[in-house]
């Protein structure tokens, strides 16, 4: 216990000469939540991704909504008066996958798990770029999958799929993806 | 003590100017689809979890391994994914037992590591340690195991003194589904893994799992193969929303095996020494309720748990009930601190019985811990330096109030470099071995000549101040590098004092006694490296050191003690490559070398793992591992009674998900 009184001492040294000092810090904006967070990422994938010109791309960019929808109005609020590729946005809740040319970003809620195989699959031919939360998602044939390490947001990328809805991704989105799948490097 | 409230005063001044700064300026929120995508790759959200802090700014040497790693290492238990942390020693004994030492004190049960899997301690305070062979869980749902090396004793409680082994399962919301694994191979005999979760009506969700497995023995060159075992576990975890933001997490396991043991046993009468064999039964079960209290800015936890282990070696029997409430409540203070402080309270009942040279006195006793811990993290500039200091004060019936304090400061100047510091004291209270433990052992099998080990009810705890620095640097966006020493003093260390012999009924008795005359240093280094060459190809290495000393103190009559130190590796390395091949393949390969164990009489050996996987659709994923392949055997620690080494394993595995 000998050691507690000095180290005491140097503690409050070091607090006194560090809060004295410093001007006065900036505070931490407060901080936005996952879901405010994920949405900005959607619009970001819809600026960073591009959609071949032809029937996938409708008169309005979609970004639907299936089953349980964790996002609420934040959703609409970041894309309200947004244009992605020369169009107007629209965001919808939808309950099953629709034929393509109808929606641009699928995020397809947690409850949607058990069905999954089956939405990916009436997805295919289309140009849908798909985003979910749940665990496994790029594994199963999604294509990006968000995952919350240390209060960040990040994603999974499965470029194989992404190439084969013929979508374009930007380099610098890739690079940010944590974990990406498919044709890369090497 | 004036000159303590002055900082607290400045902190807490500046705290309130910070948060009416805050309150004022809370209006204007800023539009997040107007920032760089890098700089939303790097903001931090609000989350249930307030505690997880990004890896990089925690100042202490964690380590995390993920599902991902899990998965990919083709681990098959818990001690085994263990072997991917760096510091970590990992020794498998035979087929069904396991030591594990992290910054030294390799055993067994290491009686100085804490290990906890949802807020269930996983240690035994009969013999001090923790059982690897029954702790176990459905690999696939452990979301993550922290391991931090080092002194946690602050939060975490006593005996947390050279490592926490920290394993958290996912939410049931994120093991929605089918799973169904299957395999076998020449060691793991034979394996099935089932789970499903499912969701309730919109309010939570739930999962349910099996498995079992049976394994192979080890290889023994002089005695039969007894070490086959075999365990069947079950459980389940639901996760509901109540309303407000509040969580409930209600979960639990049953577990029942036969594992195989080989014990010479010591008995009063000829022969003196007999040797057992028996598939000794092990069974148990638990259930844990968490209750999260989410506040504006606060959070309050409240997590119970009640366990049984049942376990019937050769030697001695026991079955133990322990209860635990735990009571953790964090706020902010101002925008730049954040306290924790918490309760705890465990009680913990055994009731043991041995063979008549094995015995606890009193044989049944019921142990109540009580806990108090505050721990306040300060923002001193702008995130860039923070200072963490916390206490953690423990009653225990032995040696009544524990103080366990412990400062840390981290300065980051920039996203990419991080520095940090501590200092901490941690203790090891007694178990009921030092103090209550009647063991006799002959010493021969035909002579009456016996010795015994004696509990001493003036058996204190073991204690340590350690001292620690780290440094991390991502000098590219591939590269990241990580460096910890440490600096630990020990004092009051176990020891086994030799006193007079004396004769008891016709038999010679040489009496040892636990006693504290134990003292050492410790000094190590770990680093470690992750390199991501391409988007499929990464790389990782690591490299500890260990310098571990021990002496005993004038007076002592201990001379084998101190030997103890020879069942650590001085010197340890990994590494480690992982390829995302193109045809959906997963192939890694791992290579480890663990320097010799002088008083285990293990010499340093080298061994590889390897895994390829095959994504052959989206639902099914084949793959093929194997284990210590450059070797047909090898031991990794001393086995007792006679040495026993562990086998080249291979094991084929098909995945199902939908």
């Amino acid at each position: 216990m000998a050691l507690v009184g000095p180290l005491r001492s140097v503690t409050f040294a070091l607090l006194v000469s560090l809060l004295g000092a410093a001007s006065p810090a900036a505070p931490e904006p407060p901080r936005p939540t996952e879901y405010e967070v994920k949405a900005a990422f959607l619009y970001n994938f819809a600026k960073f991704v591009k959609w071949p010109e032809d029937r996938s791309l409708g008169p309005t960019f979609v970004i639907a909504v299936m089953g349980e929808d964790p996002f609420g109005e934040v959703l609409d609020r970041t894309f309200a008066g947004k244009t992605i590729q020369g169009r107007k946005t629209e965001v919808r809740r939808v309950r099953t996958p629709t034929p393509p040319g109808d929606l641009q970003i699928l995020f397809i809620g947690s409850s949607e798990k058990p069905r999954l195989a089956q939405i990916l699959k009436t997805l295919e031919g289309g140009s849908a770029l798909t985003v979910a939360d749940m665990e496994g998602f790029t594994e199963r044939g999604g294509m990006i999958a968000f995952r919350l390490r240390s209060d960040v947001v990040n994603f999974d990328i499965n470029l194989d799929q992404v190439e084969r809805a013929r979508l374009k991704m930007s380099s610098q989105l890739i690079r940010l993806a944590r974990n990406v799948i498919g044709k890369g490097g090497l | 003590m004036p000159t303590r409230r002055r900082p607290s005063e400045i902190g807490l001044g500046l705290g309130l100017a910070l948060a009416l700064a805050a309150f004022l300026g809370a209006e204007d929120q800023r539009d997040l689809t107007a920032i760089s995508l890098e700089e939303l790759a790097q903001t931090k959200v609000t989350t249930v979890s307030k505690t997880e802090e990004p890896r990089f700014r925690t100042p202490a040497a964690v380590y995390v391994v993920t599902a991902e790693d899990i998965r990919r290492s083709g681990a098959t238990s818990i001690p085994e994914a263990l072997r991917l942390a760096p510091g970590v020693h990992v020794a498998r004994i035979n087929a069904n037992q396991w030591a594990v030492g992290i910054r030294g004190f390799t055993s067994r049960l290491a009686r100085s590591q804490l290990a906890l899997m949802d807020g269930r301690s996983l240690y035994t305070p009969l013999f001090a340690g923790t059982y690897w062979e029954t702790q176990d869980t459905l690999l696939e749902d452990v979301e993550r195991i922290e391991i931090e090396r080092g002194p946690g004793g602050t939060l975490w409680g006593a005996n947390a003194v050279n490592g926490i082994v920290n394993i958290v399962t996912k939410d049931a919301k994120d093991t929605q589904g089918w799973f169904l694994s299957a395999g076998g191979g020449n060691e793991e005999r034979a394996f099935l893994r089932a789970r499903y979760g499912g969701t309730i009506a919109g309010k939570g969700s739930y999962r349910v799992y099996g498995k079992y497995f049976r394994r192979d023995a080890a290889f023994h060159a002089t005695t039969d193969a007894y070490d086959a075992w075999h365990m069947a576990q079950g459980g389940f975890r639901t996760d509901w929303k109540l309303p407000g933001d509040d969580r409930l997490t209600v979960q639990g396991d049953a577990y029942s095996g036969r594992a195989g043991e080989r014990t010479t046993l010591s008995f009063y009468e000829r022969p003196f020494l007999r040797t057992a064999e028996r598939q000794a039964p092990l069974s148990g079960g638990n259930v844990t309720a968490r209750w999260a209290h989410v506040m504006n800015g606060s959070a309050l936890t409240v997590n119970a748990y009640y366990d049984r282990t049942n376990r019937a070696e050769p030697s001695f029997q026991e079955a133990r009930d322990t209860f635990e409430l735990d009571l953790q409540h964090q706020f902010g203070l101002g925008q730049s601190q954040r306290v924790v402080w918490g309760l705890g309270y465990r009680l913990s009942d055994g009731r043991g019985q041995g063979i008549e040279t094995v015995a606890f006195i009193p044989p049944d006793r019921t142990d109540h811990i009580f806990s108090a811990f505050v721990h306040d993290d300060v923002d001193l500039v702008n995130d860039r330096l923070r200072l963490s200091v916390g206490t953690k004060l423990e009653r225990n019936r032995y040696t009544g109030f524990e103080l366990q304090p412990s400062a840390r400061l981290i300065w980051a100047p920039g996203p990419r470099h991080a520095v940090w510091t501590a200092a901490s004291r941690a203790v090891r209270t007694p178990s009921r071995l030092e103090r209550d433990l009647l063991l006799t052992a002959a010493l021969s099998p035909t002579a009456p000549l016996f010795a015994r080990v004696i509990g001493n009810e003036g058996f204190t705890s073991e204690k340590t101040w350690a001292y620690e620095a780290g440094y991390r640097i991502q000098p590219a966006d591939r590269l990241s590098l990580e460096a910890a020493a440490f600096h630990n003093r020990y004092r009051d260390l176990t020891s086994l004092e030799q006193d007079r012999s004396f004769v008891e009924s016709g038999r010679q008795i040489l009496p040892f006694r636990f006693a504290n005359m134990l003292r050492g240093r410790s000094s190590g280094v770990e680093v470690t490296s992750l390199a991501h060459l391409s988007t499929r190809w990464w790389i990782s290495a690591e490299y500890s050191y260990l310098s571990l000393h021990l002496e005993t103190r004038p007076g002592s009559t201990d001379t084998s003690s101190v030997a103890s130190v020879g069942s650590s590796p001085r010197h340890m390395a990994r590494a480690q490559s992982s390829w995302n091949l193109p045809g959906h393949v997963d192939l890694d390969v791992g290579f480890r070398w663990v320097d010799r164990l002088h008083s285990q009489k293990v010499p340093a050996y080298s061994e590889l793992d390897a895994r390829a996987g095959w994504q052959v659709v989206s639902r099914l994923e084949l793959a093929v591992v194997g284990q210590n392949l450059l070797h047909k055997h090898h031991p990794e620690f001393g086995g007792s009674p006679e040495p026993t080494e562990i086998e080249r394993s291979v094991y084929g595995e098909a995945r199902w998900r939908w």
